[in-house]
């Protein structure tokens, strides 16, 4: 047996070693998440801050951070690395602007998932349903690349097809998921965020075996025929890139302010005081996960400059082509850290997810469940959508790849109407649903449609969800100045408490 | 500090500063767009801490992350134009300055001293105290008690 295939047979041993450890601890928490709603969507109040900000941390990084960021490092160099360096500044405004807050409204309110902030902020069920339907869109789009990433680590594994191997991921987290709901969830994402820091201590020293020194890295590859571009902060091709660089730093920095699987790992804490840590372990956390960004794709450039290995065809393989150029135990370490990033973001999902359809969108035509039953058809729900969306991942084709486009850009356009409604109490309901609803026409109309379909592109160059999250604040703000519904003197009581004691 | 007619403008200049981002964006003044960004996420520290902002809070963190991110994303600019196209000459932690500005100055010096650590270490002066938190709570558990909430 050569090297590489006892590697990936070590490394495969190790793979169905975690996934049992993940299910095991999925079955464990579910008497705890059954206790109601409450638990099983939000985790409310079972953990320290420890915990839930490693589990921020890991919900945070997707597979993207593994397998597409080195993938478009390595095509178009450091100036893919804002992507990861601006994110670790949004856990910041994150613990500023939606800590204290999340935790009071969850105090004065039943709150168990991100539109319900929405519907006790504004009591508009129009706006609950149109930013349930724009995370709905959201939700698919992450499950089906999820899949789809999952799909190339175990293919590069185990040889098995893409869809398939990721089909086999999702539904050990469907399972997991099922049992433990968001309990279950935190707890295995904060194993899941301890491997993501290992992996990258094991990327670092493979790295650093590969290159020797970034200084030896820079000198090589920037004179190279590859070009000083890839080393410099704008990337290759410069022109193309900057439109790009300035609007990741722009979006990047809002990042997970408006992304409500991390953001509901508030509720989680068992007191306000644990306020205090838990953005900064999720940051810090996230931050040195971040570097999984740089590292393979610096090491891969450098070999391809030095010839010993040939330009990639596929960029998405840096990670891959990386983990078959350092030691074992680094492989093993790694290919963990990518499950563990993958699975930790799938399963957070699948929470929020089947929560939009046993909660909020039914509560949006005023069906409300007891606290049993929601666990009952949440899980039912989630098998639903999980299922769903291998189904999708499998045989969606291109559809994947349209969707796939709503991502992070959709979340933070629709969440800002939520966030800003908390902070600011002029914020009415009219300006709500406006922001939502242009969201979900921009969504389809600009990036499905304009961007995808057409293939066109914005002026300036820039990608349209950074237009249509400018629209959202905009509209937000300046509508909100001219309208009255849910502001102010016409705020609904509680949130006259609220506000009292917020400001 | 913070409250009332005064956080009203604050939102009005974070929407204005949105504005400029965009039109900045959107007309290919692609740098003209960093002095709006550091103003709009510099005024989000000043959101968080609401009514809490004092003197000290708008010495450090305010001011100290407007100062900041302007002398770095100079500093960034500066060294990305001075190294344009070639090998850099200079190097910083062995990248190109501009790089090292990206991943150590913004991924962690920033993020970690001027938003995290004030939030840390003054949490109940600018984010919550005690007294405060309970006055709340209990203040909420009334108001669900008179609903019929519990």
């Amino acid at each position: 047996m050569g090297g590489i295939e006892e590697m990936k047979l070590i490394t495969t041993v190790v793979t169905v070693i975690y996934m049992a450890i993940c299910l095991g601890i999925g079955i464990y928490s579910k008497k705890r998440a059954e206790a109601g709603g409450k638990e099983f969507f939000a985790s409310y109040k079972q953990f320290g801050w420890l915990l839930a900000g490693l589990a921020a941390a890991a919900a945070g990084m997707s597979a993207y951070g593994y397998v597409g960021g080195p993938g478009l490092a390595y095509k178009s160099g450091a100036a893919v690395w804002y992507m990861p360096w601006f994110f670790v500044l949004s856990y910041g405004m994150m613990t500023w602007l939606n800590g204290k807050p999340m935790r009071m409204m969850a105090e004065i309110a039943r709150i168990e998932t991100f539109p319900d902030l929405a519907h006790e902020r504004y009591q508009c069920k129009w706006t609950r349903f149109f930013l349930s339907l724009n995370l709905v869109f959201c939700i698919w789009a992450y499950l089906g690349t999820q899949v789809l990433g999952g799909g190339l680590i175990l293919q590069w594994l185990t040889g098995l097809d893409a869809g398939i191997a990721g089909v086999l991921i999702l539904l050990v987290t469907i399972i997991y998921t099922y049992y433990g709901g968001m309990v279950g969830s935190i707890l295995v994402d904060g194993l899941q965020g301890f491997l993501m820091i290992l992996s990258i201590v094991g990327a670092f020293i493979g790295c650093i075996m590969i290159i020797g020194s970034f200084d030896n890295f820079v000198t090589t590859v920037g004179s190279s025929s590859l070009g000083p571009h890839y080393v410099d902060p704008v990337g290759f091709p410069t022109e193309a890139m900057l439109p790009l660089v300035f609007s990741w730093i722009f979006v990047l920095a809002f990042g997970v302010v408006g992304q409500p699987h991390v953001n509901t790992k508030f509720y989680a804490l068992k007191s306000y005081e644990d306020l205090r840590f838990k953005g900064f372990i999720g940051g810090v956390g996230y931050g040195i996960a971040g570097f999984m960004y740089m590292l393979p794709a610096i090491a891969v450039l450098y070999l391809v400059a030095i010839g010993q290995v040939q330009p990639l065809k596929i960029a998405d393989q840096a990670v891959f082509v990386f983990a078959e150029h350092i030691p074992m135990w680094v492989t093993v370490v790694i290919i963990m850290g990518l499950l563990a990033a993958l699975m930790s973001t799938a399963s957070s999902f699948l929470v929020i997810g089947s929560a939009l359809f046993t909660r909020d969108i039914p509560k949006a035509f005023g069906k409300e469940l007891s606290q049993k039953d929601e666990v009952r058809i949440g899980r039912i729900a989630l098998l639903i959508l999980g299922l769903g969306a291998c189904i999708f991942g499998l045989f969606g084709g291109y559809m994947v790849a349209l969707l796939g486009v709503l991502g992070l850009g959709t979340f933070v356009a629709c969440s800002l109407p939520v966030v800003i409604g908390y902070l600011w109490r002029r914020a009415t309901k009219e300006a709500a649903l406006v922001a939502q609803i242009l969201v979900l026409l921009c969504s389809f109309g600009i990036s499905v449609g304009y961007e995808k379909l057409l293939g066109l592109k914005l002026p300036g160059g820039i990608p349209g969800y950074v237009f249509y999250i400018c629209l959202s604040f905009l509209v937000m703000i300046f509508v909100s100045l001219v309208t009255k519904g849910s502001a102010g003197d016409r705020l609904p009581e509680k949130m006259k408490i609220y506000f009292r004691h917020l400001e | 500090m913070i409250k009332g007619k005064l956080k009203d403008i604050i939102w009005f200049v974070e929407g204005l500063m949105v504005l400029w981002i965009l039109l900045a964006l959107m007309t290919k003044n692609y740098y003209a767009s960093i002095p709006a960004w550091i103003i709009l996420f510099a005024n989000f520290l000043l959101i968080g801490a609401g009514s809490r902002v004092d003197k000290r809070f708008l010495i450090y963190p305010y001011a100290t992350f407007i100062v900041y991110y302007g002398i770095t994303f100079y500093l960034w600019y500066y060294y990305f134009k001075a190294f344009y196209g070639k090998v850099p000459e200079v190097l910083w932690l062995g990248f190109h300055p501009s790089v090292t500005i990206l991943w150590l100055f913004w991924g962690w010096i920033g993020p970690v001293f001027i938003v995290f650590l004030p939030y840390l270490l003054w949490f109940s002066r600018y984010v919550v105290d005690k007294k405060s938190w309970e006055n709340f709570v209990a203040e909420a558990k009334q108001f669900r008690e008179k609903e019929g909430l519990e």
